[in-house]
């Protein structure tokens, strides 16, 4: 059963005007009608406009986007719930005859019909569509067709549209009071006795409510590129007449030709079609003939089992292989298996590092096919937490591959199921705070400056409760006319979709043409298609989708495993790393887990001093618990208390207690919070999920109170108290949207395992890989070789004659160095580094001009490598080889005679040599990082006179001193669960602070914070387990201090939620 | 002029006096005296970099030393673009000095031509001529009675006079004239005049047209006290246009000589404000669709209306009430006016509803029906529909 609560969380309340719902019924089907999938025409949502049509007690309504089915399954669902007839179409606007609306009367004519819409989609650049009157002409068979004329006096084509369409053509009349309605139906009403096609009435509607005309003015403008005012006259609708409207209106409207509206229902009737309809069917071909996909199946995986164990199968994993087999058959997923297998085999065939993840995942059969490295005779995960028969929904299954190669992958998709069979999700890009205000702003008329600060003021993604105190901020006054009016475009557009992108991952792949099921389109990428649903659309369908995921850590691992072996060490792979090192271990409980997977966060790292892993399944558990879920649902605290034997555990009964053992009484994974709604409270599996997801989606009050009285009322019933039911509601209600799936967290525990074993075994290597594999995780290279010089790995800096595209290791006697690769170089680029590296194989360059002579790099390229300062080898200095880079020709053919003429002998000494600190400065600019010096190190001495501590002096303080700190902004994060506070680190020369910006403080400096990239903060120090905070209480702006250059630095601050 | 026995106390007071000069204009310049233009452009823009160590501001804005305030001299002072400023300082040139000490051949195929160009003026190798602007002198003349008279005759012939001399002034500008303004003072101890003004449809240096208006007033001007002398002066023109320049250029812009004549005419006779001109503006509300204003005040320029915009613009009264009085109108259920002030609807268009302009303020929100009532007026009625009240908007003629 789809779920439309999905739908409905992106909107702002709806101002429609209550009107009871008429249930009688109106003999009136809408027939032409845009939801806002037809982007920056239609100005309401799908669920609004089914939920009006009810209220109005049409008999059905049609969605008819133009070009498009985006937004069918939003109404499906909505039409379900409402219990309103749906008919699916769309409006076609064909580039050599007039626009026509289409509606598919059965499964076969929306086949046709998507196939049609593919077919324009295809053949026309992303987000366009080509179709003509001979494409329609050929998809005709079993639609009904609309035709649409502007002008009933100017005719044309309808002859041929008469021909095609027989006696499924019918002539669309829309009236709008447009002073002369009388003359304009009696001219629709003559031409269609001329051209015998029956008068149907519609609506062209665009939103739900007249309420909506001011933000479909808004969007016309937007689309037009013009502001209101400028469409005026031009594009604007004269009135609010495009919205549905209530009987009485329409059969004034039409009561000379009351047959037009009749018409309506016969079209309704004719339309059978519902999205119900559609069937997914797995793929069939990944069998051999012999066998069927079971046989296929069970034979792969018990081959893989073979493999997995050499020395013979352990007998839980035979009775796990065998319960899971038979479950498998029973649901029918064994093609869905086969589809993964097939994607891992592919992927290992090529050398790609892949890992599976999810609910499914985790199985003994994905293990044993190779699909995952989580061994079931190691863990207690249980197959049914994964696959739920009484769920129902298709079992999950993402699998990961290293980000640099996931493309190859894609591509063996589209290549072994064709484009009519494969195609990505889509994303539905939506209108967020600041593109809301952009364009708002600028249809608007406010001048492209004044946007520009109102759009800089906010945060990118959410609706922001001070929004107007940030427009008053920038000199927009929130109570002004223009103000109020922002404001209110502003609120409605927020969730409005603005045009359709690619999932990151999602494909789906059909036995039969997918292109029949949903229309297919061009992605912006080359080479890549997708179908017109997200994956919310793809799930409440049931439309199984694949998540083929780029990861950079597995990119990561895999070229650490290379430079191992290349450098003369053991060839590992993710199955061969030692388990449980306790040296790792230690590693990871002193947080020093700068760039590893996961536990590298600020919250990860505060955590793990606190619950101190020494076990793969802490490890599975350190993933999980720094979530939303378990902190909004107050877990982690007993969790640690019960870990540290501070506090008993305690078990109400004997399956409760087989639920939360594992986690010491504690639910922590998803699967624990869904499973003790069904022991402790008599949920059905089906119940459990969809309370989650009523969680998830949409915080109904009227919706969770209801569930919270079943939930309550079934742990009363099974003897458990009022107050431990209350405590199981609240963790629930936690995990509702933010709850992390054991599923996930176990495979992902390996990656945290391999990568912290790397790190601590191999610190170059692990250093080298991730610059190598840029851009990962949360720090940025400047930190990453920052930590490995701490642990004493020696950088070298980016050299013409030594460094190849990547960061490379330089083994001398015993000890590895690291070599900044010329990828470090701003603007140098892979095509280049290539010239540069083949040119440098015969042998060492031997100065500047021979290197220009042998590589013939472009002037820009020849700067770029002297503004990274990379002769030092040729005992040239950066401001030397600038000079030198600036005097060649753009190319040698510009001046042939002076090829080769040296003119800087004499000059080059004159040159003044560059200060230390401008050195620096103009290595974060080149390379985002400096071997030299930290910038903040120059300010020291002003820094001191103004009070302000180094940041490896913070130790020696006390809990509660009052502090002043001062560095560049590595990164902001404000996690949603942290109630507005906004975490915040801090470098200068020694080292990182931790800083805790409650919004308050925020608020206060909210320019400074948000803008400055250099802050002096003071503030109180906490120390707690090892971890320092400084909790802030004022924000400086080192450029105030007249240090501006220190706020120039190119360190692209990374900023989280 | 002396300004000093000195040329250093010469300069400084050259300086004083201009600054000073310029305060009285309530102006506030920077200065420098130097070699070139361009330096003394450049110490005064960027004196603050180049003089904080002086305390006498006249030492470095006076430059006696061009070395010493070349070194000082930031790259940015030659006025070159940005990206070669960049340049310059990334191979640590930035200051002037330093650039001066390199070859100047070495400098275009690093920074471009235009350095060495900029250089040169800068240490006044290369001419950078000062061009003045001056402001145009305004077109007049004045004539002086020896005896104050009030003779219309004389007046007009007086006044003819002057206008074929600013005729003479403006042909010789190629401009042409959009208003005069005629003053003639009258006899008195104290400074007393009247005056009249012409506005012109389109900008001319005919003195025929000029005199014609000048007449067409004087018609209708009593001079009750004698006048002494009167002026002429031409407070608005634009250049000249073309007239049709080929024989069968039918594509001219320009208004007819005929329309320009009768209009200049009528604006005479019942005043510039009563003489409209409509303009077609872009807006679904049909009460925006034009504008009106003075015909004399807006160019004389044609323009064409697309059929359905000149049959949208007919089917609008002529003359839309400013403030539309309201009617008491007896409607249908479906709204339609049934009976206006009591007489009883023949025919009735409509509704036409318009919904627009929320962006302007509270916007428009009616219903417009064109009706014909029994007893003949033809009506455009609106409904508003927020307080439901009916407003006569206009009455077709």
């Amino acid at each position: 059963m789809p779920d439309p609560s999905v739908y409905q969380k992106r909107r702002a309340p709806s101002a429609t005007p209550d009107v009871q719902a008429d249930r009688s019924g109106v003999p009136y089907a809408e027939l032409r009608c845009r939801t806002n999938f037809s982007f920056l025409e239609g100005a309401s949502h799908a669920d609004e406009l089914v939920k009006r049509s009810a209220e109005l007690g049409y008999e059905a309504l049609a969605i008819t986007d133009r070009n498009s089915l985006s937004g069918i399954v939003r109404a499906h669902a909505a039409a379900k719930e409402a219990g309103l007839k749906l008919i699916i179409g769309a409006e076609l606007s064909l580039c050599d005859a007039m626009t026509t609306v289409v509606w598919a009367t059965d499964r076969r004519s929306y086949g046709r019909l998507c196939r049609l819409l593919t077919l324009g989609r295809r053949r026309a650049s992303k987000g366009e569509c080509k179709l003509s009157w001979e494409d329609l002409a050929d998809y005709s068979e079993g639609l009904l067709a609309g035709a649409v004329l502007s002008d009933p006096a100017c005719p044309s084509g309808l002859s041929s549209f008469r021909e095609v369409f027989s006696d499924r053509a019918y002539l669309l009349v829309d009236l709008h009071r447009g002073g002369d309605d009388s003359a304009r139906i009696a001219a629709f009403a003559g031409l269609s006795k001329r051209s015998d096609l029956p008068l149907v009435a519609c609506g062209d509607v665009h939103y739900h409510s007249t309420y909506r005309q001011p933000l479909h003015d808004v969007l016309t403008a937007i689309r037009h590129g013009v502001t209101v005012e400028e469409a005026d006259g031009r594009a604007l609708f004269a009135n609010g007449q495009r919205h549905l409207r209530p009987w009485d209106d329409l059969s004034r409207l039409f009561r000379s030709y009351p047959d037009a509206l009749v018409r309506t229902i016969e079209i309704a009737d004719r339309c059978h079609f519902t999205l119900d309809e559609l069937r997914y069917e797995y793929p069939s071909e990944l069998s051999p003939d012999d066998r069927s996909p079971l046989e296929w199946l069970t034979q792969l995986t018990w081959e893989g089992a073979g493999r997995r164990y050499p020395r013979g199968v352990p007998e839980k994993v035979v009775v796990l292989l065998r319960h899971e087999l038979a479950l498998i058959k029973k649901l029918g997923y064994e093609a869905y298996f086969l589809t993964v297998w097939d994607l891992v085999r592919f992927a290992r065939s090529k050398g790609i590092l892949c890992q599976g993840r999810g609910s499914a995942a985790n199985s003994a059969v994905c293990y044993c096919l190779g699909v995952t490295s989580v061994d079931p005779a190691r863990s207690e995960l249980l197959f049914e937490r994964f696959i739920s028969e009484e769920r129902g929904e298709p079992p999950d299954i993402d699998i990961d591959f290293e980000h640099e190669r996931r493309e190859e992958v894609l591509q063996y998709l589209y290549d072994k199921y064709g484009r009519d069979r494969a195609g990505l999700a889509a994303t539905v890009v939506s209108y967020q705070m600041r593109s809301a205000i952009r364009d708002a702003g600028t249809a608007l008329g406010l001048s492209v400056d004044r946007v520009d600060a109102l759009s800089k003021q906010v945060d990118g993604w959410s609706r922001d409760p001070k929004i107007a105190e940030r427009f008053a901020e920038v000199g927009v006054d929130p109570r002004s006319a223009i103000g109020k009016r922002l404001l209110w475009t502003v609120e409605q557009l927020i969730g409005f979709p603005r045009h359709l992108s690619q999932h990151v991952g999602g494909m789906v792949m059909t036995r039969g043409p997918l292109c029949e099921m949903a229309p297919i389109e061009n992605a912006a990428m080359q080479d890549r298609t997708v179908v017109q649903w997200d994956k919310d659309d793809l799930e409440s369908l049931g439309i199984l989708k694949v998540d083929c995921l780029a990861l950079g850590m597995l990119t990561a691992i895999r070229k650490c495993f290379e430079l191992i072996k290349e450098n003369g060490g053991k060839r590992w792979s993710l199955a061969t790393l030692p388990k449980e090192d306790p040296a790792v271990y230690d590693m990871i409980c002193r947080a020093d887990t700068i760039g590893v997977f996961q536990i590298e966060s600020r919250a990860q790292m505060s955590m793990l001093p606190r619950l101190r892993p020494r076990c793969y399944y802490d490890l599975v558990i350190e993933v999980a618990i720094v979530r939303p879920g378990p902190i909004q649902g107050d877990m982690v605290h007993p969790y640690l208390k019960r870990r540290n034997r501070e506090e008993e555990e305690t078990y109400p009964n004997k399956q409760i207690k087989a639920v939360l053992e594992r986690t010491l009484g504690v639910p922590i994974f998803q699967e624990q919070a869904m499973k003790l709604a069904e022991v402790a409270a008599g949920f059905t599996p089906g119940e459990a999920d969809q309370l989650r997801r009523a969680m998830a989606a949409w915080r109904s009050p009227v919706k969770m109170e209801l569930y919270r009285k079943k939930l309550i009322d079934g742990m009363l019933a099974n003897g458990l108290d009022g107050a431990f039911a209350e405590r199981c509601y609240r963790q629930l209600q936690g995990f509702g949207e933010y709850g992390f799936p054991e599923s996930h967290a176990a495979s992902f525990a390996l990656l945290v395992y391999a990568s912290c074993w790397l790190k601590h075994h191999y610190p170059a290597v692990f250093c080298c890989a991730m610059l190598n594999s840029q851009p990962l995780g949360f720090y940025s290279p400047s930190q990453l070789v920052r930590d490995a010089r701490d642990h004493g790995v020696e950088v070298r800096p980016v050299d013409v004659n030594y460094s190849d595209y990547d960061c490379t290791l330089e083994a001398e006697a015993s000890e590895i160095s690291l070599r900044l690769g010329l990828r470090m170089v701003r603007d140098f680029g892979q095509a280049a580094s290539k010239k540069l590296v083949e040119a440098r194989s015969a042998r060492h360059f031997l100065s500047s001009d021979d290197l220009r002579c042998r590589t013939r790099l472009s002037k820009r390229q020849l700067s770029s490598l002297a503004d990274a300062d990379a002769f030092g080898s040729l005992g040239v200095n950066r401001r030397q080889a600038v000079w030198h880079a600036l005097g060649q020709s753009e190319t040698d053919d510009d001046q042939p005679l002076f090829v080769g003429i040296r003119d800087d002998e004499s000059i080059i000494p004159r040159l003044p040599v560059a200060r230390q600190e401008v050195e620096v400065f103009e290595d974060y600019r080149s390379l985002g990082l400096s071997l030299k010096s930290h910038p903040l190190a120059f300010h020291r001495e002003m820094l001191n006179g103004f009070g302000v501590l180094t940041a490896d002096s913070l130790q020696q303080r006390s809990h509660g001193d009052h502090v002043a700190v001062a560095g560049l902004v590595l990164l902001r994060q404000r996690p949603g669960t942290a109630k507005g506070i906004t975490f915040v680190t801090l470098e200068d020369e020694t080292g990182a602070t931790n800083l805790i910006v409650y919004p308050k403080t925020w608020d206060k400096h909210y320019r400074i914070a948000k803008c400055s990239q250099a802050w002096i903060v003071s503030g109180e120090l906490q120390h707690a387990e090892g971890v320092i905070h400084l909790l802030v209480d004022s924000i400086r702006s080192l450029d105030s201090q007249g240090k501006a250059q220190v706020g120039s630095v190119r360190i692209a601050p990374r900023n989280f939620r | 002029m002396h300004w000093g026995d000195t040329s250093d106390e010469g300069e400084r007071n050259l300086l004083r006096a201009v600054d000073s000069w310029l305060l009285n204009k309530q102006l506030l310049g920077d200065t420098a005296i130097a070699g070139s233009a361009s330096l003394a452009l450049a110490v005064a823009r960027y004196c603050d970099s180049i003089g904080t160590e002086s305390a006498d501001c006249f030492d470095f804005r006076v430059v006696r030393d061009t070395a010493s305030v070349l070194d000082r001299l930031p790259v940015e002072a030659l006025r070159t673009n940005d990206k070669v400023v960049q340049r310059l300082k990334s191979v640590g040139v930035d200051t002037v000095g330093l650039l001066v000490s390199l070859p100047r051949t070495a400098l275009p195929a690093r920074f471009g031509t235009e350095l060495n160009w900029r250089l040169g003026q800068l240490l006044g190798e290369v001419d950078e001529p000062l061009g003045s602007a001056r402001e145009q002198s305004a077109i007049e003349a004045e004539f002086q009675f020896d005896n104050a008279l009030r003779d219309s005759d004389a007046i007009e012939a007086a006044t003819s006079r002057l206008l074929q001399q600013i005729a003479k002034e403006l042909l010789i500008r190629r401009r042409g004239a959009l208003r005069v303004l005629i003053l003639y003072a009258l006899e008195g101890d104290v400074h007393r005049e009247t005056s009249l003004v012409l506005r012109l449809f389109r900008p001319t240096a005919s003195c025929g047209e000029m005199q014609e208006l000048a007449g067409l007033h004087a018609e209708s001007q009593r001079f009750f006290e004698a006048v002494t002398s009167i002026k002429v002066i031409v407070k608005s023109t634009a250049p000249l246009g073309t007239r049709q320049r080929l024989l069968f250029d039918e594509a001219c812009q320009e208004c007819t000589h005929e329309l320009v004549s009768l209009v200049n005419r009528l604006a005479c006779r019942v005043g510039h404000e009563c003489v409209l001109r409509a303009e077609p503006r872009k807006s679904v509300d049909p009460t925006r669709t034009y504008t009106l204003s003075p015909a004399t005040d807006t160019p004389a320029k044609r323009y064409e209306l697309s059929d359905s915009k000149a049959i949208r613009l007919r089917q609008l009264p002529l003359y839309l009430a400013s403030s539309a009085p309201h009617a008491h109108v007896e409607a249908s259920s479906d709204g339609a006016p049934l009976k206006v002030d009591g007489t009883c609807v023949t025919r009735c268009w409509g509704p036409e509803r318009i919904e627009t302009g929320w962006w302007r303020g509270r916007g428009v929100r009616r219903d417009a029906y064109w009706v014909e009532l029994e007893n003949g007026p033809r009506l455009w009625l609106c409904r508003d529909l927020r307080s439901d009240r009916w407003r006569q908007a206009g009455e077709f003629i």
